[in-house]
């Protein structure tokens, strides 16, 4: 295959980057807002779908290659070399990160398509498309990277991007909440790249090398003797994980992020971004198979993320809450998946719930574009009717994501069930199993009730508060003029994908051609048969409990919120409200970060300010005594400069002669 | 009458092209001065920086060349070429930024241009010979240049006293450089210095020792010579008072191009002289160790920032010494890398200068106050080579001290590795006060007006992207830096005793 491609997947986000960054201002203002944005979008849907093309040349090509022959390096150039220490800008193609490359730029080149319909009548277009397509940039170098090092830039782009979009609005200043999510999602970001970085440095220390195929090859041997550090670069290397993909302890970033425009929770914060953490487990599960404690740990936690989110996306009212909640629910899925030793079964959640999930967001953002943004689901119901398409779409992505065959999101929850189920993990392996299957429950409760209450039931859109936002709507919302839905792109889009989850999920009839196209790459090599446990034991059972959890979940849910929530429910009174409030996590993490953080903080400055700045100071105006007193040496006349320099000869010589008797 | 027969030696053009290059375009620009009086000078300074990109054209043709020619008074292999090139470049950013500078501080004299290319040639002619005597007469080339060059503004106190002072002492140096030259000639019998090493294992293994006095005394002296050049401590005095008074565009260009010669000479004097390193390893540890603390200590105090980036040149120069101290080609590498990065640092600093001491003459720190506001650009330029200056990540400064620093720790000379970190420390501390005062302060009283014309800014675009790019990718510069650096390998292994 033609490796070398694999810049132009690259190029073409970035080229459309410095198109955006440094020509659309100008673009808007010479040819007017329309047509400006209609250039603008033009080309950063262009590049986006563009580089789609070439992943999918390249994957055709692959595809086209004998099974061990799939994996191929790509080396652009040296970037650092220093001593023993070589890291070049390398890209590895292989299943793994073109499967990646596919959705992000398949599903993000939709979700740009869509975003010009959707960020229409913003202002800052130029700067929203800049910020989208180095976005882009910076997931594929993510993924594409065979060292840490260059997957750290990614990972740090992509963390850089979130934050600018999160922060979209900062203009509005009444809407602090834009600039302070951005400033959380950051902030506690940095906690688990502070993990990654150093299990950067303890794997070079181990292995002398930072390239993802010699550590995978060598991670048996190396690690296997010395259990202590495997675990210790496995739990920090899952620290950064948990950190970019939402899990518990540093999950509480993800939820506030949702202040950003749709499309960008669509893209980032739950079709990409945050799976950036599943596929750094995947890519090096060799580092995670030589320690199996981490494992459980990961598991455990995965397990753990999955069923608390999802009883809080039950306490929901805004409608991208939920799905914020889901998301992080279903990426713990995923990290139990991998905790289990399946990692390609994380990879295949990742995949089906790119999908079903960028589906439901885009068809919530639809339906904020026809009530004003409106998000809270209180003052929906009833959209059914004038929201037809959106409507249709959306229970696709709810039957995906519920888990109802043959849609794509059975698929992978139940491999992942029965993986769980099957798996010893010591003798935990039920007991997460069942933690997983009332989750599915749950999943299809509250994705119903969101249904329910959005499309169902009677419309009390008309009974919203009056509501600003940014736009100025010519027609405030009544009943004589209904919401209706706007812009082919989006509706376009969304047909597109709820296709796209459908058809994948008749691709795919089990769960046996993801694994086999991922057999290479996101198989356990090191854990043995016994370790893993036999799938084949389970499955029937598995099939059965998750079927009838997903279908009870459904029925449940919209026999319980076809007529709207309880009174007791929508002022969110007794457990209601503790659930809503993330059963008190973040306000405990709010107490423990700002106000016992910023208590530590305070005491260290008074510290530094007293004791440290002393010392320092004290050396400072010796230091600079000196330099004033040798100042007057410089008198300004030949003669004192000539003498010093015959002092200095003298001195020379003699020292010379010295040394050299 | 029977002729005299004169042994003609081989002559290899090619090795010579470089410097023909310079020296025949000094001529024409001399000659369309004189003919042409009317030919606008940037015609002049457009003529040099042709010459100058033929030589730099010739030179990349002899890369990986190694040629002796005419009667190996002339050397050109790897070190030469990527000395060459580094002051042929230096030359050149700092020919881009001259003619509106003289402009505008009414300096209308076209020998300007001639003058600098004769530099020049003196400093190629300089990095291109094992020849004592050749260098000698580089070095004079140079120096006599850089002595008109400093009074070129002709009406000013300050300009005259810089070439009067730099001549004295200049002449006084040269007396001991030219000394040590004799000396060394009476100890070993020849004047290419790739014979000292020999004279001196010879001295040591015969039964009855002659004592290499004289090779001793040639060495420091040479040392003392080369000393004032590169402006080490004890052998500075005269720098800030030459830089602050010499006409910016010259102090830019003295400090870089100067520099880079006389440590092209150390470095290659230095590497012939391995067995003696007993003798000259302690002393130019101390030079080295001096100069950087005097350097930067006093640089910490000054109030003008002409006078502040001349001392911090002599810190520089300290840095630079580690890499000949370490006396490995690690530590070679090192210092040709950093030559590459200094002169990019100091042309551009000088050259921001250049702009604010036309207006008025005044390059007190006080008139940076608040330059953000004034002139974004220039802030933002200078503040990226003040980072570089102090070796921040990530620009080039950074990599150049590490590599020094990784240079002296692979020699085992420790403590100036100690003393080199020490000293970025309190060099970091004036350079970022700087660079605090471009941006916190407002403006002061005196609002000049600023505008950087274009070759102005093509310099300083050239001196920031090359520091960042060297910041973000120094392989390939630290490469060609390594393989300029093997040639003293090969004579640091062949001599160690």
């Amino acid at each position: 295959m033609e490796v070398s491609l694999v810049q132009f997947i690259l190029l073409l986000p970035l080229i459309g980057f410095l198109f955006h960054a440094f020509l659309g201002g100008a673009i808007v203002r010479a040819l007017g807002a329309k047509q400006g944005k209609w250039i603008i979008g033009l080309v950063a849907s262009g590049a986006a779908l563009g580089a789609f093309g070439v992943s999918a040349q390249l994957f055709s090509q692959m595809m086209a290659q004998e099974e061990s022959n799939r994996s191929a390096v790509f080396t652009l150039g040296s970037w650092i070399q220093v001593g023993s220490l070589s890291i070049p800008f390398e890209f590895i193609v292989d299943p793994l990160s073109l499967m990646m490359c596919l959705i992000i730029t398949g599903i993000g080149g939709l979700i740009h398509v869509y975003a010009t319909g959707y960020m229409a009548e913003e202002e800052d277009y130029p700067r929203f498309f800049t910020y989208f397509n180095l976005f882009l940039f910076f997931m594929l170098t993510l993924v594409l990277a065979n060292n840490f090092p260059l997957m750290f830039i990614g990972w740090e782009g992509v963390g850089l991007c979130s934050y600018l979009l999160i922060g979209f609005f900062y203009r509005n200043k009444e809407w602090k909440v834009n600039t302070d999510a951005a400033n959380k999602a950051f902030i506690v970001n940095r906690i688990g790249d502070f993990g990654f970085i150093l299990a950067m440095m303890m794997i070079f220390a181990v292995f002398g090398t930072l390239s993802f195929s010699e550590v995978g090859q060598q991670a048996a041997t190396l690690l296997s003797a010395n259990s202590g550090i495997a675990i210790a670069i496995a739990l920090l290397l899952f620290l950064a994980a948990a950190g970019k993909s939402a899990q518990l302890p540093l999950y509480f970033w993800l939820p506030d992020a949702m202040a950003g425009p749709t499309p960008v929770s669509a893209l980032i914060h739950a079709a990409t971004m945050v799976t950036a953490g599943v596929y750094l487990v995947a890519r090096v599960h060799p580092l995670f198979e030589v320690a199996p404690a981490a494992m459980t740990v990961m598991a455990v936690t995965g397990a753990f993320t999955a069923i608390f989110a999802a009883t809080i996306a039950v306490a929901q009212t805004d409608i991208k809450k939920v799905l914020a909640y889901s998301t992080v629910s279903q990426l713990g899925y995923m990290f139990l998946a991998c905790g289990v030793g399946a990692f390609w079964v994380g990879m295949f959640h990742v995949a089906t719930h790119a999908f079903f999930k960028a589906l439901l967001f885009l068809g919530a953002g639809s339906v904020l574009i026809a009530l004003h943004h409106q998000q809270d689901m209180r003052f929906m119901g009833g959209l059914s009717k004038p929201m037809r398409i959106t409507f249709f779409t959306m229970v696709v992505g709810l039957l995906a994501i519920a888990g109802i065959p043959p849609l794509s999101g059975f698929w992978s929850k139940e491999a992942i069930l029965i993986y769980t189920a099957a798996s010893p993990l010591n003798g935990m392996g039920q007991v997460l199993f069942f933690v997983g299957a009332a989750t599915a429950f749950l999943t299809a409760l509250y994705m119903a009730r969101m249904v329910a209450l959005t499309f169902l039931g009677k419309p009390r859109w008309d009974q919203a508060p009056p509501h600003e936002d940014d736009h100025h709507h010519a027609q405030p919302i009544d009943e004589s003029h209904p919401p209706k839905e706007r812009y082919w792109v989006v509706l376009g889009t969304l047909v597109v994908l709820a296709i796209g989850s459908i058809v994948f999920g008749f691709v795919l009839p089990s769960e046996h051609a993801f694994h086999d196209y991922l057999k290479s790459t996101a198989e356990a090599t090191i854990l043995s048969k016994e370790q893993l446990g036999d799938p084949d034991s389970v499955r029937r059972m598995v099939t059965f409990v998750a079927l009838f959890a997903g279908i009870l979940g459904l029925f449940w849910g919209f026999a319980q919120y076809i007529k709207g929530l309880s009174k007791r429910e929508a002022e969110l009174q007794g457990v209601w409200g503790w659930a809503n409030r993330q059963w008190g996590y973040d306000g405990a993490m709010r107490w423990l970060g700002v106000g016992l953080g910023g208590f530590i903080a305070r005491f260290c400055y008074l510290i530094i300010e007293t004791i440290i700045d002393g010392i320092v100071n004290s050396i400072g105006s010796i230091t600079g005594g000196v330099g004033a007193a040798l100042r007057y040496w410089q008198t300004g006349y030949v003669r004192t400069y000539a003498f010093t320099m015959l002092i200095g000869v003298a001195v020379v010589l003699l020292t010379a002669f010295l040394l050299g008797r | 009458m029977e002729t005299i027969s004169f042994p003609v030696p081989e002559i290899q053009f090619s090795a010579l092209m470089p410097l023909l290059m310079v020296v025949g375009a000094a001529l024409l620009v001399l000659l369309v001065e004189l003919f042409f009086p009317r030919v606008p000078h940037t015609a002049l300074s457009g003529l040099g920086v042709l010459g100058l990109g033929a030589s730099a054209y010739f030179l990349m043709l002899l890369w990986r060349n190694d040629i002796a020619t005419f009667a190996d008074m002339l050397r050109s292999d790897n070190l030469s070429v990527m000395f060459s090139l580094i002051i042929v470049g230096a030359t050149a950013l700092t020919m881009l930024f001259s003619e509106d500078y003289l402009q505008a501080r009414g300096i209308r004299l076209g020998e300007f241009y001639p003058l600098l290319l004769f530099a020049t040639a003196g400093a190629l002619i300089m990095v291109s010979s094992t020849d004592l005597i050749v260098i000698f007469l580089g070095l004079e080339v140079l120096s006599l240049s850089l002595y008109v060059l400093c009074g070129l503004a002709r009406t000013e106190l300050r300009s005259e006293e810089s070439a009067l002072k730099y001549f004295l002492l200049g002449a006084f140096a040269s007396a001991f450089l030219l000394y040590g030259i004799a000396l060394v000639y009476g100890a070993v019998g020849n004047v290419d210095m790739t014979y000292i090493a020999s004279a001196w294992n010879n001295a040591q293994a015969s039964n009855n020792p002659v004592t290499p006095a004289l090779l001793i005394a040639g060495a420091a002296l040479m040392i003392v010579g080369l000393g004032f050049k590169a402006a080490l401590v004890p052998f500075h005095m005269w720098t800030p008072d030459v830089y602050q008074g010499a006409p910016t565009v010259v102090t830019a260009y003295m400090a870089a191009v100067s520099k880079v010669a006389a440590f092209a000479v150390l470095a290659r004097l230095i590497g012939s002289m391995m067995p003696l390193q007993e003798v000259w390893g302690p002393v130019l540890w101390w030079l080295s160790a001096l100069s950087m603390t005097i350097g930067n200590l006093v640089a910490m105090v000054q109030r003008d920032a002409k006078r502040m980036l001349a001392y911090s040149s002599i810190a520089h120069a300290g840095y630079l010494v580690i890499g000949i101290v370490s006396a490995n080609a690690a530590g070679v590498a090192a210092m040709v890398f950093y030559l590459v990065v200094y002169s990019l640092m100091t042309i551009g600093a000088f050259g921001v200068l250049s702009l604010m001491s036309r207006a008025g003459d005044n390059t007190s720190i006080s008139a940076l106050q608040g330059l953000w506001k004034r002139h974004p650009f220039l802030a933002i330029v200078m503040a990226v080579l003040l980072f570089s200056l102090a070796g921040v990540p990530p620009t080039a400064g950074f990599w150049g001290k590490w590599y020094l620093f990784l240079g002296a720790v692979q020699a085992n000379q420790i403590a100036l590795a100690v003393i080199l970190a020490v000293n970025s420390v309190i060099g970091a501390y004036y350079y970022l006060r700087l660079t605090l005062t471009l941006y916190a302060d407002a403006p002061g009283e005196e609002q000049l007006a600023l505008r950087a014309p274009a070759g102005m800014v093509a310099c300083l675009l050239i001196c920031v992207v090359g520091l960042i790019g060297l910041g973000l990718m120094p392989t390939p510069i630290a490469d060609w830096s390594r393989e300029a650096a093997q040639v003293m390998e090969s004579w640091l292994t062949a001599m160690k005793p």
